[in-house]
């Protein structure tokens, strides 16, 4: 029996709540679950989408309002009951996924903390906007509420939501799980790996006729896309405003969209229209990526994984994404990893790189600058142009020991500063 | 041994006190190297219950059945489930899911209440079965049921659950590390309800107050049920003649042997009463009958519990309103996290089980043992399994009850040094970690 211990009276837990059809946030949440009992935290964790699932149902039947009421009250009461009898502090999920149910309870009556960690973009706020209810706040007003902290790992989606109107705010670095850093088996494939983050945009016909050519696929996106706000515009917009909007983005990419925007418009949007705004506006770039990895695929440098059936458009053969319980045999498989910006999303950081890395193998990162500060290990790919981009990547696949050399220290890297255990830390639960 | 890679564990409402043991079994199983993924069905339950108080609720009950089942489909695919495990059949909220599903091997079912109980609450209701039959499910080769009692055991083998493993309740490991101190030594405690929860008859207290042990309270909850089944009470009974005799032949059985299920009495009648018998077991009463037989035992627990308290011998904690009617005073229910606290506050603890459950070692026998703490037992086969005389007290009547209680008073520390022994052998045999290598000889 091991020596006796006396654990602190009150002892809260995490609440971790999850949304089973987002499979990055299960993910995420799943491995920071895991590290929170490691560390002989408790926690309890529960999946949203049922809540959503009711509540997106009755309204679309039209149910009466008492019955949607009925079935918010149902969960709601289950989520307060939960936070009475638990202990709960804090609620950690990943974007809004906790404002489903805990709308009306974020009053900190009982829980002190409420974590919304963000590893991509705001969409999902315009997503609550739909579906939760809203009692005694508005959303904005919810998810500004003094328990709640907002956690990015995005710099530029961080600097949006701070812009839209979101209160505090702070960066978190991503972090692999503790699990990647065990086992070891040696690389079979002697190619990048790929693994697509988010579900590309469907090419259009004329999508090849750009043959590559990054400027012709922009002005193509930008047309398609001014061609489709009629379908579903944003309030407030014109055609001509969006237009301009479009072309500034386009004549700036670097630039984040929320500030093109906020430079254009003469008074600011909601924010969930706002935020529909900077996706469509940077939806101008998403032909980007898929070219690019079309180009590789094609040189041979890159396997391409997930949504087969959309590559299969861009003349790319992809697998399917390896299943979750896959992923270290999978990262292990290949001799190095490629990851890009998502330039579409404004997005240029992920945590992708680092479960790479913690599974011995080093990161090629495009764009993404941050990444190399936290993994020096990491490779990033200099080209612009596309044939020199080939070569530059032939070069470093043609020196496999010194991939392997790198994705080893990149290991030890994460090891020591870049797991879910490093991040708990920040978590820390005030005022238990 | 042949391990699970991954189970997928589906609890009971995660905010009921009872889903407890889930979290129990899982840090269980994560010890023995088996990642492990906890989901609470009950969200879907929630949302069958909202769906199906709604008028022509079949095509809404059908989407909402289709997006839970894609969903979780997608969980057993992505976490490589490969062994599905919940208390009784929570796991059941889906039916043919996990059955069809061909990576998953096993599904073990804990049998954690009794079997009429749980099928009956209204808080367990399931999606449709579309594809296999209630029983096609629940005795198929890929379902193992484990039975803590041997009663519960005997019982649903009778109703054809082929696939049985014996295994106990147990306690969580993480109990044997925890040290609070014994603040309380003039008086032992019950945590826990009464039991059944229907209304005491006036003259069960008053033969309570004026002394009556176990046998002539069984003999009382035996003539209050008699007397409802000629009063007409449970309209069933009146479907052969022969069935009030039944009842009036079962009840006495189990009046002297409270130890045998209600099931097994029933089926050792049906000689005597053949046709009776036939006509209970084609009405789908058999159940039914059972659950009155064990009503006979339904006043052991608050019993035990009431003398000890009207004496001033003994705490109660619980949901005060369900002791109103004894006139036992109790103070709140504690949530689950503190109970060691509250069982290390004492030097010992009652212990009774469930009169519903046919199964006498329950989980608190198991956790009291695992927080160094003794207790005072009605004696029971299924306890002897468990825990001798040198670790926990046994008694046969309420008197013998209350008198080893006054020596547990008297002598706080004999019962603390048996609390140790008792933690000792729950850190050798009666842990979680126990029951799911015991279970999973059979993966």
């Amino acid at each position: 029996m091991t020596a006796s211990v006396t654990p602190p009276e009150d002892v809260s837990a995490y609440y971790i709540l999850t949304r089973e059809i987002a499979p990055r946030a299960v993910k995420l949440l799943h491995y920071f679950g895991r590290e929170i009992h490691r560390q002989g935290h408790r926690s309890f964790s529960r999946d949203m989408s049922e809540s959503e699932a009711i509540s997106r149902l009755l309204r679309e039947i039209h149910e009466p309002a008492d019955k949607v009421d009925l079935a918010e009250i149902l969960h709601a009461s289950k989520h307060e009951q939960m936070i009475t009898i638990g202990i709960i502090n804090p609620i950690v999920s990943c974007d809004l996924h906790w404002l489903i149910a805990l709308q009306p309870y974020t009053r900190g009556i009982h829980t002190k903390r409420v974590y919304s960690l963000w590893p991509g973009d705001l969409e999902d706020f315009v997503h609550v906007t739909k579906y939760a209810p809203q009692k005694e706040m508005t959303i904005l007003e919810t998810v500004n509420h003094e328990c709640v902290r907002h956690l990015f790992f995005d710099p530029a989606m961080l600097d949006t939501a701070k812009k839209i109107g979101f209160k505090n705010v702070a960066p978190i670095i991503p972090a692999a799980p503790v699990e990647y850093l065990e086992g070891s088996i040696p690389p079979s494939i002697e190619k990048l790996a790929y693994l697509t983050p988010d579900e590309p945009a469907l090419p259009s016909p004329n999508f090849l006729t750009c043959n590559g050519d990054t400027a012709a696929l922009r002005k193509l996106a930008l047309e398609e896309t001014l061609n489709a706000f009629d379908a579903d515009p944003v309030p407030g917009i014109d055609k001509n405003t969006l237009q301009a909007i479009l072309e500034k983005q386009l004549s700036q990419p670097e630039v984040n969209a929320i500030d093109i925007i906020l430079g254009i418009l003469p008074a600011s949007l909601p924010p969930a229209d706002m935020i529909r705004l900077v996706g469509i506006t940077r939806s101008i770039f998403h032909y980007d990526v898929p070219a690019l990895i079309r180009l590789l695929a094609q040189a041979g440098i890159v396997e391409v994984f997930g949504y087969p059936e959309i590559w299969k458009q861009y003349g790319v053969q992809a697998h399917p994404a390896p299943r979750m319980h896959t992923l270290p045999a999978y990262y292990q498989t290949f001799h190095g990893h490629l990851f890009t910006a998502q330039p579409d999303k404004n997005l240029t950081v992920s945590e992708q790189p680092f479960e790479a890395a913690a599974c011995g193998r080093i990161p090629v990162v495009i764009g993404m600058p941050q990444i190399t500060g936290w993994l020096p290990q990491a490779y990033e790919a200099k080209s612009s142009v596309p044939v020199a981009l080939v070569d530059e990547l032939r070069a470093l696949l043609n020196n496999r020991s010194d991939m392997l050399r790198r994705g080893t220290e990149a290991r030890e890297t994460i090891g020591s500063a870049h797991t879910w255990d490093h991040r708990l830390k920040f978590f820390a639960m005030e005022g238990t | 041994m042949s391990l699970p890679k991954s189970i997928l564990f589906v609890s009971q409402d995660m905010s009921y006190c009872f889903a407890k043991t889930t979290d129990y079994l899982a840090s269980a199983a994560e010890r023995l190297g088996i990642h492990t993924v906890i989901r609470d069905g009950a969200d879907m339950r929630a949302n069958l219950l909202v769906l199906t108080g709604m008028p022509n609720h079949d095509p809404f009950v059908a989407r909402s059945e289709k997006s839970s089942l894609e969903k979780t489909k997608w969980l057993v695919d992505e976490f490589g489930i490969d062994c599905v495990l919940s208390l009784d059949l929570c796991w059941l909220v889906l039916p043919d899911l996990f059955i069809d599903h061909p990576q998953i091997r096993r599904i073990y079912s804990i049998w954690y209440d009794d079997f009429t109980s749980f099928l009956e609450a209204y808080i367990n209701v399931i999606y449709p079965f579309r594809t296999h039959s209630f029983q096609d499910i629940v005795r198929n080769p890929k379902v193992i049921h484990s039975f803590y009692g041997i009663a519960m055991a005997r019982e649903c083998q009778l109703f054809g659950f082929a696939n049985q493993v014996s295994s106990n309740l147990a306690a969580p490991r993480e109990f044997l590390d925890l040290e609070y101190p014994c603040e309380i030594r003039d008086k032992v405690a019950f945590i826990g309800n009464p039991g059944f929860r229907g209304p005491p008859h006036p003259i069960a207290l008053e033969r309570m107050d004026a002394g009556a042990d176990l046998h002539e309270l069984r003999e009382l909850s035996r003539f209050e049920i008699l007397r409802a089944v000629e009063l007409g009470r449970f309209a069933w009974t009146k479907d052969h003649p022969q069935i009030p005799e039944i009842i009036k032949a079962a009840t006495l059985l189990k009046v002297d042997s409270p130890f045998i299920s209600g099931v097994e009495i029933l089926e050792m009648l049906r000689d005597t009463y053949p046709d009776g018998f036939e006509v209970l077991n084609k009405n789908s009463m058999i159940l039914k009958a059972s659950w009155i037989v064990k009503l006979v035992v339904r006043y052991d627990r608050p019993a035990f519990v009431r003398r000890m308290y009207k004496k001033g011998l003994c705490d109660v904690i619980s949901n005060p309103l369900e002791w109103v009617p004894y006139g036992v005073e109790s103070s709140e229910s504690i949530p689950a996290h503190k109970l060691p606290r509250y069982y290390m506050r004492y030097a010992a603890h009652l212990n009774a089980s469930n009169c519903l459950r046919d199964a006498t070692a329950n989980e608190k026998i198991f956790e009291i043992s695992a927080c160094a703490r003794t207790s005072v037992n009605l004696r029971s086969h299924d306890i002897l399994n468990c825990y001798g005389p040198e670790e926990i007290y046994l008694a046969d009547t309420l008197a013998e009850s209350e008198e080893i209680v006054r020596h547990i008073i008297k002598h706080p520390d004999e019962a603390l040094a048996k609390g140790l022994k008792a933690r000792q052998r729950t850190a050798q045999e009666h842990t979680w970690e126990h029951r799911l290598a015991n279970l999973f000889k059979h993966f």
